[in-house]
C-alpha cells in the first residue's frame, strides 16, 4: 500500500518524463513501470471520451442554435443538415435535447459519485480507525443498505421524496456510499498497522490529522478507481429512473426520458430511440475504460 | 452443517430487521401529510374524516407502535390494504411475483450459459483476438442500459423478423409454454449485464487456475485438453462463479423492474411502478420489503452452496 502513493503521483507525468531518460530506464523496476504506463490505451481513450462528453455538455449552447424545449419544426422530421438528429414527436431538435440531457445526466452522476466518495471515505476511515462498537454498528448499517437491490431502493426513495436533481444526487449518493465505505475501511485496517502511522502517533500528531495526512493518501488509489466505476453505475441508474419517469422531470430533456417517449413512434422515427441510447453507451464506455485504465495504472500488482 | 446454517441465518436476522425498518420508513419520508393527500383538499386536517383515516391507518399511534403493528402483520402475510383500492396488498404481490421469478430465473440461466463459456474462452486465449473480442463485447454489455437493448431489440426485430414474437401476453397458469416463449426475449435482454459480470468473474478465476501446477500435471499425465480445462480447470474456478451469481441476483431482480416496463410484463416491477404512479405507498412499501427479503434469502442460498462446494469452509466452519 505504501508504494501506491508514489504511483498516484507519478502516473500522469511518468511516461513522458521517463521515456527519454536512459539512466532511469535502466532500472528494471522502472522499466516495468514504464511499459505499464506507456501502453495504457484504456486510460487514454477513456479519459478522451470523458473529457469530450463533458466539453460537449458544457458547450451545448454554443454547439447548437436550437432551444431544447422549443418546438423548432414539424414533428418527426428526419435527420438533416439543419436538425442533425431530426426532431422528436413534438418537433423539438433531438441533437439539442441530447446535449442538454448530457448536462443533467453527467451532473447527477458526477455529483452523486462525489457525494458517495466523500461520505463513504469519511465513514470507512472512521470505522476502520475506531474499531469496536462504532465500527460494528456502521458496518451493520451498510449491510442493510446493500441488502436492497440498488435500483429498487432508488425507485422507492425517489417516489417518496420527489423526482428532482437534488433528491437524485442525495439518493444515489446514499446508495453508492457503502461501496466506498467498505473499500476505505478495508484499506484503513491494513494501513493503520504500518510503522509510519505508529511514528505519526508517537510524534504526537492528532487523530484527525493522522487520518487526513497519513492514512487517506495511502488508501486513495482504490477509491479513485471505484469513483470512476461508480459514475458508470450512476449514469445507468439515472437513465433507468428517467426512463421510468422518475428522473429529472419534463419538459427538461433526459436520455432515459427521450427513449421512453420515443417508444410510441419507434417504427416511424428510429433515430429518436437510438441516438439517446448511443449517447448513454458512449459516455458509460468512456468512464468504464477510464476506471479500468486507472486500475491498471494504480495497482502495483496489475 | 446445522451449526453453519444457524450461524449464517443468525447473521441475516439483523439485516432483515434493518430492511424492514427502512421499508417502513419510506412511507414516512413523504413530505406533507399523507392524510390530506388521501382525503383530498376539501377535507380539513382536523375534521372527523381526517381523524378516521388517521385512526384506520394507525397514524394516531407513536411511530414504534405503528412499526410493530405493520411488522406483526407482515410476518403473518398481512401487508396492509392498498391506499387506492382498499384491497389487501399481499395477494397482489403473490399474483405478480411468479412472472418476475420466472423472468429472473430464465435470465440467470442465460447469464450462466453466456458468461461461463465466454469467460473460459477469454481466459484460455488471453491477449489474443477471441479474448479481446469477448472483452470488448463485455465492455459494451456493461455500458448499455438493458432497457435500451430491449427497446432496440423490439424495434429491430419487428422490422427485420416480423414473425418473431417480441411482445405477448403472459399467463403462467393458462398457457405456460406460450408465456415462456414471450419471456425468452425479455429474459435474454435482462441477462446481458449479468452475463458480463459472470464472464468477468469466470475469466479471472480461470486465469488463476490455469497458472496452477496441477493443470500442467494433468496435461503431462495425458489427459485431453478439453478434459483438463473442464474437469481440472473450470471445476476449481467455480467458486467465484457462484459469488457472481449471488451478486447478479440482486442486479437481475432490480433490472426486472425496468425490463417488465419495456415489454409490458405483469410482474412485481409493474405492480410497484403502477403503485408509485397512483401514490399507493402501502403497496410500494410491501413490494420493496418482499423483493428485498427474497434477494437476502437468495444470498443465503449462495452461501450454503459455498459450504457444499468448498471443503475448506466445512472444516473451519
Amino acid at each position: 500500500m505504501a508504494d501506491l502513493r508514489s504511483t498516484v503521483l507519478d502516473a500522469p507525468s511518468g511516461p513522458a518524463v521517463q521515456r527519454d531518460d536512459v539512466a532511469v530506464g535502466e532500472l528494471s523496476a522502472i522499466a516495468a513501470e514504464r511499459s505499464r504506463l506507456r501502453l495504457n490505451l484504456p486510460l487514454v481513450v477513456g479519459a478522451a471520451i470523458v473529457l469530450l462528453s463533458m466539453a460537449l455538455a458544457l458547450a451545448a449552447p454554443w454547439l447548437t442554435g436550437h432551444d431544447p424545449l422549443a418546438i423548432a419544426d414539424a414533428p418527426l422530421s428526419p435527420p438533416s443538415s439543419q436538425y442533425l438528429l431530426g426532431t422528436d414527436q413534438l418537433g423539438r431538435d433531438v441533437f439539442a435535447r441530447i446535449l442538454y440531457a448530457a448536462r443533467s445526466s453527467l451532473s447527477v452522476a458526477c455529483l452523486s459519485a462525489a457525494l458517495a466518495f466523500a461520505s463513504g471515505t469519511v465513514i470507512g476511515l472512521a470505522a476502520g480507525y475506531s474499531t469496536g462498537l462504532l465500527d460494528a454498528g456502521m458496518m451493520r448499517i451498510l449491510d442493510v443498505l446493500q441488502a436492497f437491490p440498488a435500483l429498487l431502493l432508488a425507485i422507492a426513495l425517489v417516489a417518496a421524496l420527489g423526482p428532482n436533481l437534488v433528491n437524485l444526487v442525495l439518493i444515489m449518493g446514499l446508495l453508492f456510499m457503502p461501496r466506498f465505505a467498505r473499500i476505505a475501511r478495508a484499506s484503513t485496517l491494513s494501513v493503520r498497522e504500518r510503522d509510519y502511522i505508529a511514528a505519526a502517533i508517537g510524534l504526537g500528531v492528532s487523530r484527525a490529522r493522522t487520518m487526513y495526512r497519513h492514512v487517506l493518501p495511502n488508501i486513495a488509489a482504490p477509491l479513485i478507481v471505484e469513483a470512476s466505476l461508480t459514475v458508470t453505475l450512476a449514469i445507468l441508474t439515472e437513465a433507468s429512473l428517467s426512463y421510468l419517469g422518475l428522473g429529472v422531470q419534463p419538459p427538461d430533456p433526459t436520455w432515459g426520458g427521450m427513449i421512453a417517449d420515443s417508444t410510441a413512434v419507434m417504427a416511424l422515427a428510429p433515430w429518436l430511440a437510438l441516438s439517446p441510447g448511443i449517447a448513454i453507451v458512449f459516455v458509460v464506455v468512456g468512464f468504464n475504460l477510464l476506471g479500468d485504465g486507472l486500475r491498471d495504472a494504480l495497482d502495483p500488482r496489475g | 452443517m446445522l451449526r453453519y446454517a444457524a450461524g449464517r441465518i443468525a447473521l441475516t436476522l439483523p439485516v432483515l430487521f434493518g430492511v424492514s425498518v427502512m421499508s417502513f420508513a419510506i412511507i414516512h419520508l413523504i413530505p406533507g401529510d399523507i392524510v390530506s393527500v388521501l382525503a383530498g383538499p376539501t377535507v380539513g386536517v382536523h375534521s372527523q374524516a381526517a381523524q378516521n383515516i388517521r385512526h384506520a391507518l394507525h397514524l394516531d399511534q407513536p411511530l414504534p407502535v405503528q412499526y410493530g403493528i405493520w411488522l406483526m402483520g407482515a410476518l403473518h402475510g398481512d401487508f396492509g390494504n392498498s391506499l387506492i383500492f382498499g384491497l389487501p396488498v399481499g395477494p397482489q404481490i403473490a399474483q405478480h411475483l411468479p412472472v418476475t421469478l420466472v423472468l429472473t430465473a430464465l435470465s440467470l440461466i442465460f447469464s450462466i450459459a453466456i458468461g461461463v463459456p465466454g469467460g473460459v474462452v477469454a481466459a484460455t486465449t488471453r491477449g489474443r483476438w477471441p479474448d479481446l473480442t469477448i472483452r470488448a463485447v463485455a465492455l459494451l454489455g456493461l455500458s448499455t442500459p438493458a432497457f435500451f437493448v430491449g427497446v432496440a431489440a423490439v424495434l429491430l426485430l419487428s422490422i427485420y423478423l416480423p414473425w418473431f414474437k417480441t411482445l405477448g401476453t403472459v399467463d403462467l397458469h393458462g398457457d405456460p409454454l406460450g408465456s415462456l416463449e414471450t419471456l425468452l426475449l425479455p429474459a435474454f435482454v435482462l441477462s446481458l449485464p449479468s452475463a458480463t459480470t459472470v464472464m468477468r468473474y469466470t475469466r479471472v478465476a480461470m486465469l488463476e487456475v490455469l497458472a496452477e501446477p496441477y493443470m500442467a500435471t494433468a496435461r503431462a499425465k495425458g489427459a485431453g485438453r478439453l478434459r483438463v480445462l473442464i474437469r481440472h480447470g473450470l471445476r476449481n474456478a467455480l467458486l467465484p462463479v457462484v459469488t457472481a451469481i449471488g451478486v447478479t441476483a440482486a442486479q437481475l431482480v432490480a433490472g426486472a423492474v425496468v425490463i417488465e416496463q419495456v415489454f409490458g410484463l405483469p410482474g412485481v416491477g409493474q405492480l410497484m411502478l403502477n403503485a408509485i404512479y397512483h401514490r399507493d405507498y402501502t403497496q410500494v412499501q410491501a413490494t420493496v420489503l418482499v423483493v428485498t427479503t427474497l434477494v437476502v434469502l437468495i444470498n443465503i442460498l449462495v452461501d450454503f452452496s459455498y459450504y457444499l462446494l468448498d471443503p475448506r469452509i466445512q472444516q473451519h466452519g
